[in-house]
């Protein structure tokens, strides 16, 4: 995730310096690109999914057959049997849930939280940046991976909301950072001027003036971002520290399967869910990029 | 000769663990191999070994290659199953089979050229038996007269004090060729016991500063290491000459490789680089047709159960377990496993004193099993079941056990996956909540040594906190009878009473697989598994 | 110059202070018993155990197993692992393994990024530039598990082009396809980073203007975009080699290198504090010094950015 995290704020970084579009500019620039459209809606039925499994299926993902094991696909079983003699469409759709719960949680969380951070930092420069850069040097000094590990293998039920946390606690410091230098480039703009020489509190001066203007960057590099949780739930899998059953997800049935080479489909149902969402993110976040850097549509 | 489970089975399956393998220039492939005409590479699915001392070793891995490098005093037959003398003479108990007298055979050496004497056993063992020492066959010596004064009860935590006794007042030094071993009390499984690979002895220069051989041991096995042995790299190993001890290897040179990812061994041997490898647990499946007509399989490697906690008052009632038992379709999980055969009783199918059908409860049969759960009263709360998270397969297994539970008896349930460790430390000290997997293999044939470490109240491997007075009788009855048909009775009353009060449910006893090149045709036997020590080459 | 580069190592002293401390609490408030992991399921006797804690320091307080470690780090007297590994032989073994690594697959992903990132850049909405974006966002939505897994069957297993796993076959051959794989999904977003940055830069006024002032083609590429285009570019490639200490551990599983990532990972399941604490000191000191050496070729490159 670090790597892709990293890729994408780095990209993200040169929009600092780009001109930023009211809301209504922004949404009407993305309405006009059909691929932006495609991939909304697929994330809508992925949504749905996540929300409403019962909509798509009305088989029980945890009735089980253990003599079914691995079967493949037969009338009313379009994604035949998981290990356990389950359903695997069942399963698969009722995996929706933690996989987009995870994704979409841990990334606009980071969005939040490497936001307000990012706002403070860029904003009161002195003790408060201070405070808020060097903490972020540390996190940044130690390898994200290896902080999962541990805390995942310390606490005593890693539910979604730990995973979220953890993942939480290493993410903010690359987004604060790009928030941070964009709140630099807006922070001397004349409306902010304006504003401060009128008396306007700081804390109604970040949030009316200068948060609108300085988050698309960061909302870019978080749409980037997304697909590549839902990767590294699969990776926590294969290092024993991912989700327990019963929580079903895209990740740990990945991550189960990755072993099993003579049953493909325990493998290829999962990993084209997990693609199919992340590329429509990253499609997403890739047409938000473009509409606010008008250079590149030329 | 190992006993390395408790949290199901040996696999490593994907456990990550230090990588390694020599750096450079090496071109040991598996068809060339070391020196001489008939080599082999063998593929170790596990961390590489730090050192090669048998006495500070009880991992399959390091017994492996201490079987190659060293020589027992005892072996099992693979022919015939009897126990037959290796470096020993004779081994002859007393009376009351409490007293054992070893005599070596005279002419054997140590490769240094030392002659192999009674006092190089007396004195490694005493080294090993101080706690001190801490090296990790210490524990085997508990059972010999005088271990207590080497090794003081110390309260937990505390910096252990010293003590000036260094010998074990139970070992004594007759003459050059003979030694006595007393114990504490009458074990007459004793003898079985010395084929342990982990009492091989040690030359006076290494016992004197045992770290500065740890990367050069001096064995008196059939091999001995060849040239330089680094941190990381393949262990190379040539036949020793000196070796006189009865059917040597047919190999000239072996060479161990260590790639602790099991499924990368695999593939390993699937792009032919390796000669030897074990199949892991995620490709039982599948192993005949990747390879065909280049697989083995070995009788069992001991037996797996479904630990229940003692601990916990909610699970006590006897009706409760039998009913989890019968709720289990073992048939459908030894498919699922691979290669098992399901279990009808507590001891592995190969052993000697192995009933057919000792369970009376270990058929599959839901509606009884409902009705004893309801006998029993029900059962409050989720049941937990614990998984290694260090097993591949660890949670599939666990997913397995609890869909039954849930769909047969109706219960709510529940998983944890935690690092093995720490679910035997939780269990060691009665805190683990809830259901775990454990697993036993043999340190020696006997069904004494599935039935004394884990049912007897002071067992050493007592997963569920078990105690039973009454079975204890049986099994010290067991071990005071020299008749060995005689012996196997009384344990087997003895088992009927842990099968009653059911501290262990029984699941499975599963075949190991291996993979073995077109050269190779490794020794496989009813009695010692497969071992590719004892390859014949074609 | 001298005072920008000291200001920074000044600074970093707190914050590896910092850094270890805490990774050494994490490591120590893990739950389970770190020796117990030695035994497997053996029971190991009260008195080794005794006898190994003292030998480990496990018996002391926190904060003093803290500075016994720190200790031990600074005098370079790393002692053994709780298996007996010699340390600093483990050190000598693995870095070489995770440098050739790293440097290799970060070789595979300049190359291919930054020649598909320029060339893209300036042929911008033609067919590779088309292509390059529809292939990284596939490469980026392919979890890393597995590309790994398949590269590892396909072509090594399959094929047989590579060796499946291990390094006996030497560098850069035991390398290469671990290499080409995590060169492949880096090089994803190292090409897209370099084409949007070629674009804003080709655009940016003062291109126009050196343009006007008539300056030829090539002394404008040169001496204007190239220099300015590589910036960004500069600072990811900082970021991603800062971190290269802390090793794959995945890839380094899969393809069973020896390197300091299955080392740290080791080390975390055996909940070794003092190896952690030693493995991040090493990941914080290079990641210090490769972005000070990253700031300081920034500077070189962007003549706007003066260190005083």
């Amino acid at each position: 995730m670090s790597e892709i995290q990293a890729v994408v704020g780095a990209e993200a970084q040169e929009l600092g310096d780009g001109r930023t579009l009211s809301n209504r500019e922004l949404l009407r620039a993305l309405l006009r690109k059909p691929q932006f459209v495609l991939c909304s809606l697929l994330l809508l039925v992925f949504f749905a999914m996540a929300a409403v499994p019962r909509l798509f299926t009305s088989v029980d993902p945890r009735l089980c057959e253990l003599s079914r094991s691995r079967q493949g696909r037969s009338a009313g079983h379009p994604f035949g049997f998981d290990i356990q003699g389950c359903d695997y469409f069942a399963n698969v759709v009722y995996g929706a849930r933690p996989s987009v719960l995870v994704s979409i949680i841990a990334s606009f969380g980071v969005f939040l939280l490497a936001g307000s951070l990012g706002l403070l930092a860029g904003y009161f420069p002195g003790f408060v940046d201070g405070l808020i850069s060097r903490t972020a040097d540390v996190l940044f000094a130690v390898p994200g991976l290896v902080v999962l590990i541990v805390i995942l293998n310390s606490v005593p039920n890693r539910s979604i909301w730990i995973i979220v946390g953890v993942i939480l606690l290493i993410g903010w410091p690359g987004g604060m950072r790009l928030m941070r230098s964009t709140v630099f480039s807006v922070r001397n703009r004349e409306y902010v001027l304006a504003a401060r020489s009128t008396g306007v509190p700081p804390l109604r001066i970040l949030r009316r003036h200068v948060f609108p203007n300085a988050m698309a960057p960061l909302l870019a590099m978080t749409t980037l971002g997304i697909g590549g949780m839902v990767g590294l739930e699969a990776a926590l899998t294969f290092l024993g520290v991912g989700l327990q059953p019963p929580s079903i997800s895209w990740g740990s049935q990945f991550g189960v399967a990755a072993a099993y080479r003579d049953t493909p489909h325990l493998f290829i149902w999962p990993a084209l869910f997990i693609s199919t969402m992340t590329i429509s993110f990253m499609i997403i976040g890739d047409s938000i990029r473009d509409a606010l850097d008008p250079k590149l549509m030329r | 000769m190992r006993r390395v489970t408790g949290v199901l089975g040996a696999t490593l399956g994907l456990a990550l663990v230090l990588g390694a393998c020599g750096d450079g220039n090496g071109s040991s492939s598996g068809d060339s191999g070391g020196g001489g005409a008939k080599s082999a590479v063998i593929a170790i699915a596990a961390d590489p070994l730090e050192f090669i001392n048998p006495l500070n070793e009880n991992g399959s891995p390091g017994i492996q290659i201490a079987q190659a490098v060293f020589a027992p005093l005892v072996a099992t037959d693979p022919n015939t199953g009897k126990t037959v003398n290796v470096l020993a003479d004779s081994v002859t108990p007393d009376k009351a089979s409490r007293t054992w007298t070893i005599k070596l055979k005279p002419g054997n050496s140590f490769q240094n050229g030392q002659p192999l004497t009674a006092k190089d056993y007396v004195d490694s063992w005493n080294l090993t038996a101080q706690g001190s020492t801490a090296w990790k066959n210490n524990g085997f010596f508990s059972k010999v007269e005088g271990y207590e004064a080497l090794n003081p009860p110390t309260p937990d935590g505390a910096t252990p004090k010293p003590t000036s006794v260094k010998t074990l007042s139970g070992l004594k030094q007759i003459d050059d060729l003979t030694f006595s071993v007393k114990l504490k009390v009458p074990f007459s499984q004793f003898g079985l016991t010395l084929q342990y690979l982990g009492l091989a002895p040690l030359p006076e220069e290494v016992r004197k500063d045992p770290d500065a051989y740890k990367r050069e041991p001096i064995g008196n096995g059939p091999f001995k290491l060849d040239g330089a042995w680094n941190p990381g790299d393949d262990i190379k190993l040539v036949k020793w000459d000196g070796y006189k001890g009865p059917n040597p290897p047919e190999a000239d040179a072996l060479t161990y490789r260590f790639i602790p990812n099991a499924d990368t061994a695999y593939n390993e041997f699937l792009a032919g680089t390796v000669d030897f490898v074990d199949v892991p647990s995620t490709k039982i499946k599948t192993f005949k047709d990747d390879a065909p007509d280049q697989w083995v399989t070995s009788e069992s490697s001991g037996a797996n159960y479904l630990v229940l906690p003692a601990w916990d008052s909610r699970y006590k009632n006897p009706k409760l377990r039998h009913a989890f038992s019968l709720a289990i379709d073992r048939k459908s999980l030894s498919d699922l496993v691979g290669l098992a055969t399901p279990s009808s009783g507590l001891i592995a199918p190969d052993i000697n004193g192995y009933r057919e059908n000792a369970c009376k409860y270990c058929s599959f049969d839901a509606a009884k099993a409902k009705q004893l759960l309801q006998e029993a009263g029900g059962f409050s709360g989720p049941v937990n079941i614990n998984y290694s998270t260090t097993s591949a397969t660890g949670q599939i297994f666990a997913e397995a056990i609890g869909n039954m539970l849930r769909q047969n008896l109706g219960v709510e349930v529940k998983y944890t996956g935690k690092q093995g460790s720490e679910i035997t430390e939780l269990a060691d000290t009665r805190k683990l909540d809830g259901l775990r997997f454990g697993g036993w293999g043999h340190d020696y044939p006997s069904i004494e040594d599935y039935l004394t470490p884990m049912f007897k109240s002071t067992g050493d491997a007592n997963f569920s906190g078990y105690s039973n007075p009454e079975l204890d009788k049986k099994l010290a009855e067991g071990d005071a009878e020299p008749n060995q048909d005689k012996a196997i009775k009384l344990y087997q009353q003895a088992e009927d009473i842990a099968l009653e009060d059911m501290p262990l449910i029984p699941l499975y006893a599963k075949q190991n697989a291996y993979l073995h090149s077109a050269k190779i045709e490794p020794r496989v036997s009813k009695y010692t598994g497969v071992q590719a020590l004892y390859s014949t080459f074609k | 110059m001298i005072r920008f580069v000291l200001r920074r190592v000044l600074t970093a002293i707190p914050i590896g202070f910092i850094v270890t401390l805490g990774v050494f609490a994490l490591v120590f408030a893990m739950p389970g018993d770190p020796l117990r992991e030695l035994a497997g399921d053996k029971p190991i006797p009260a008195a080794v155990l005794a006898a190994k804690r003292a030998q480990f320091h496990l018996d002391q307080p926190f904060i003093v197993q803290y500075l016994l470690s720190m200790k031990d780090i600074f005098t370079g007297n790393f002692g053994t692992t709780f298996a007996g590994a010699d340390i600093a032989a483990q050190l000598r073994l693995r870095i070489p393994v995770t440098l050739k690594l790293t440097l290799l697959a970060n070789a595979f992903q300049w190359t291919l990024g930054l020649l598909f990132g320029i060339y893209a850049g300036f042929r911008r909405n033609g067919l590779v530039d088309r292509s390059l974006l529809l292939v990284t966002l596939v490469l980026l939505a392919v979890p890393g598990l597995v590309a790994y897994f398949a590269a590892q069957y396909v072509f090594a297993v399959e094929l047989k082009w590579f060796p499946v796993s291990g390094v006996l076959q030497g560098f850069p051959h035991s390398y290469l396809l671990p290499a080409l794989v995590i060169g492949l999904l880096g090089f994803a977003g190292l090409a897209r980073l370099m084409r949007t940055s070629i674009v804003e830069t080709v655009n940016a006024d003062f291109v126009k203007t050196a343009r006007a002032k008539g300056l030829g083609e090539q002394r404008v590429l040169w001496k204007h975009i190239l220099p300015n285009a590589l910036l960004p570019v500069v600072t990811f490639i900082g970021l991603d080699l800062a971190g290269m200490f802390g090793g794959a551990i995945i890839t380094e599983s899969i393809f069973n290198l020896p390197g300091l990532g299955q080392f740290m990972f080791q080390a975390i399941k055996l909940k070794e504090g003092g190896v952690v604490v030693l493995l991040s000191t090493l990941a914080f000191v290079s990641f210090i010094l490769i972005n000070l050496a990253v700031d300081v070729l920034y500077g070189i490159l962007d003549p706007r950015v003066r260190h005083v």
